[in-house]
């Protein structure tokens, strides 16, 4: 059995003139939960439609729990429960009906399961999906994903319209739950803090090609914001030196790699390093997709796009 | 239990079909008894049947007024019974279900499909009961096999909606778009006829089919059923594959 719950090949997903995955290379391994970042209209939905079937890839290809991608879907969908974005379902139907209707797919499905994320998640199980809040359609979606007992959890901004309870509650539930099942748990967000708590692997894509995939642990033990005060510091970056901010005498680096050779470097040209800090994901991500968005606003092909971290 | 499903969506349509096609039945057989007269309860020229009422119910009534219903009811079957998926953005939901794309076409052209056949053998069977109570005569057998033809075309033309459904991602469209292609599939002939061109029309088959059943002189319309037939099957193959190509 492959370690990867999901492999993408150079995958390429083309719009008339929109290249909305571009020979994106994805590894996402087996068990654990596997953040998916990006911006608005970098690729993640796309990406994911195509994995499930829901769209055809321009070129490349991709293998879900070690089946292939369009050949053997419904391998695949047999084993992987997905939540879209868009949280519609049959609006005449109450969530039981739902359920009812959910459940005939699928050899595996807990109905333990169903009574108890309905108590915990608190959803009104006899009220027509139609008249639900979005917070409450964006359970009954989240419940009829987590009674497949599936390998493989696809969530697409899971917790939109959920109240800080209901967050806390699908963030306890993935991360004790499904993680601790050893379940793989991919879920495509917005919420940096959401991700951050719950996630143990990070993707990070922009424009439809990946900046950074990684161990949450590594890349926040690997990425570090150095403030130096000095006349003459260097304002030019590399490959490790992802953004630099000065401000008068004061300089603030975000470095990736090698920080602390990069301060004593700074301290030999007579600078002082008044800090050498951990940034949060939030700060990282924000960091790459601004370096990203220089790289690419202009100057496309220019300078090359960072390559995934060492693991 | 998607056909479940399909049978919620649809039966609201369902049951106004049948209700339309009842009424239809009852209103027609009423005028037919009381404008017959004793006309109507004369013997055919062959003996073989009571020709006047009989000859109004089943040709005028099944192939005339009940086909243009059972037409335009079959449109909206057709357009309803995957239009709903549409309506409700619930595409992705039902493609990452582990079934196959083309299980989920043919079944939900299945469920309509039936509700079609049973609204026709409802039409049939009230005709044939409703002609034998007044006339106090049972006809051939004939008429009840007029089921064949107009399902048949019936079918077509709900297939037809199904397909432009699937085109037009829309219910609303697929219904409009059809409702287009019937007006000219029944129009167009009797323009050209002017000419002295003749065309057949989805509509002969089921007024040929009828008149057979009352007019033993009257061909059964094989041809055009075989026409149906293959058109019924080449647009449901066409929506499978436009279907398991869509991306949603």
């Amino acid at each position: 059995m492959s370690e990867l719950a999901i492999r993408t090949n150079k995958l390429v997903k083309i719009y008339s003139q929109l290249r909305a995955v571009d020979e994106l290379s994805l590894n996402v391994p087996r068990g654990g939960v596997y953040g998916f970042l990006g911006r608005n209209g970098a690729g993640k939905t796309t990406t994911l439609r195509i994995l499930l079937g829901l769209a055809r890839p321009t070129a490349g290809d991709a293998t879900v729990l070690g089946f292939a991608m369009g050949r053997e879907q419904v391998a695949i969908l047999e084993r992987t429960a997905y939540v879209s974005e868009t949280k519609t379902l049959y609006g005449a139907l109450t969530a039981r009906q739902l359920v009812r209707f959910t459940q005939s797919f699928y050899p595996h499905w807990s109905s333990e399961a169903v009574a108890k994320y309905a108590r915990t998640l608190e959803i009104p199980m006899d009220r027509p999906f139609a008249k639900l809040s979005l917070g409450n359609r964006t359970k009954v979606c989240l419940l009829l994903a987590l009674a497949q007992q599936a390998d493989l959890l696809i969530f697409d901004e899971p917790t939109s319209g959920l109240d800080p309870v209901g967050v806390d509650e699908f963030q306890r539930v993935v991360a004790e739950d499904l993680a601790g099942e050893g379940r793989t748990v991919l879920i495509s967000s917005h919420q940096l803090a959401d991700i951050e708590r719950i996630a143990d692997w990070v993707g990070l894509i922009d424009h439809g090609g990946l900046l950074l995939e990684a161990r949450l642990d590594d890349i926040k033990s690997q990425f570090r914001l150095i403030t130096a005060a000095g006349t003459g510091l260097p304002q030019g970056k590399s490959a490790d030196i992802v953004s630099v901010n000065s401000d008068g005498d004061f300089c603030k680096y975000v470095v990736r790699n090698n920080a602390e050779a990069f301060a004593a470097e700074l301290r030999s040209q007579g600078a002082t390093v008044t800090d050498v800090s951990t940034l949060g994901l939030r700060e990282i991500f924000l960091e790459l997709v601004r370096k990203e968005e220089l790289c690419t606003s202009g100057n496309a092909g220019e300078i090359a796009v960072p390559a995934s971290l060492p693991i | 239990m998607y056909i479940w499903k399909c049978w919620r969506d649809s039966r609201a349509r369902f049951v106004t079909y049948l209700i339309l096609v009842s009424l239809a039945c009852a209103v027609v057989i009423g005028i037919a008894a009381k404008m017959g007269g004793p006309a109507a309860f004369q013997r055919g020229p062959d003996g073989t049947g009571v020709w006047g009422l009989w000859a109004f119910g089943g040709r005028i009534l099944l192939g005339g007024v009940l086909a243009v219903i059972i037409l335009f009811g079959a449109l909206s079957l057709g357009a309803g019974v995957i239009g709903e998926e549409f309506k409700e953005k619930t595409l992705w939901f039902v493609f990452t279900r582990p079934r196959s794309r083309r299980v989920w076409v043919w079944t939900s052209w299945f469920v309509g499909g039936c509700e079609l056949l049973v609204v026709i053998l409802s039409a049939v069977v009230g005709v044939y009961t409703g002609l034998t109570y007044l006339s106090g005569y049972m006809y051939t057998w004939r008429l009840l096999a007029t089921v064949l033809p107009l399902f048949v075309a019936a079918l077509a033309v709900y297939t037809m909606a199904f397909f432009l459904t699937a085109v037009s991602r829309s219910g609303e469209n697929g219904f409009a778009w059809g409702e287009g292609i019937l007006l000219i599939d029944l129009l167009l002939p009797l323009a050209l006829y002017y000419w002295r061109i003749k065309v057949s029309s989805v509509f002969d088959v089921m007024h040929d089919g009828c008149a057979w059943a009352v007019g033993p002189a009257s061909a059964f319309p094989w041809r055009l059923v075989i026409i149906c037939v293959v058109l019924t099957c080449a647009l449901l193959l066409g929506t499978q594959i436009l279907m398991e190509r869509r991306e949603v």
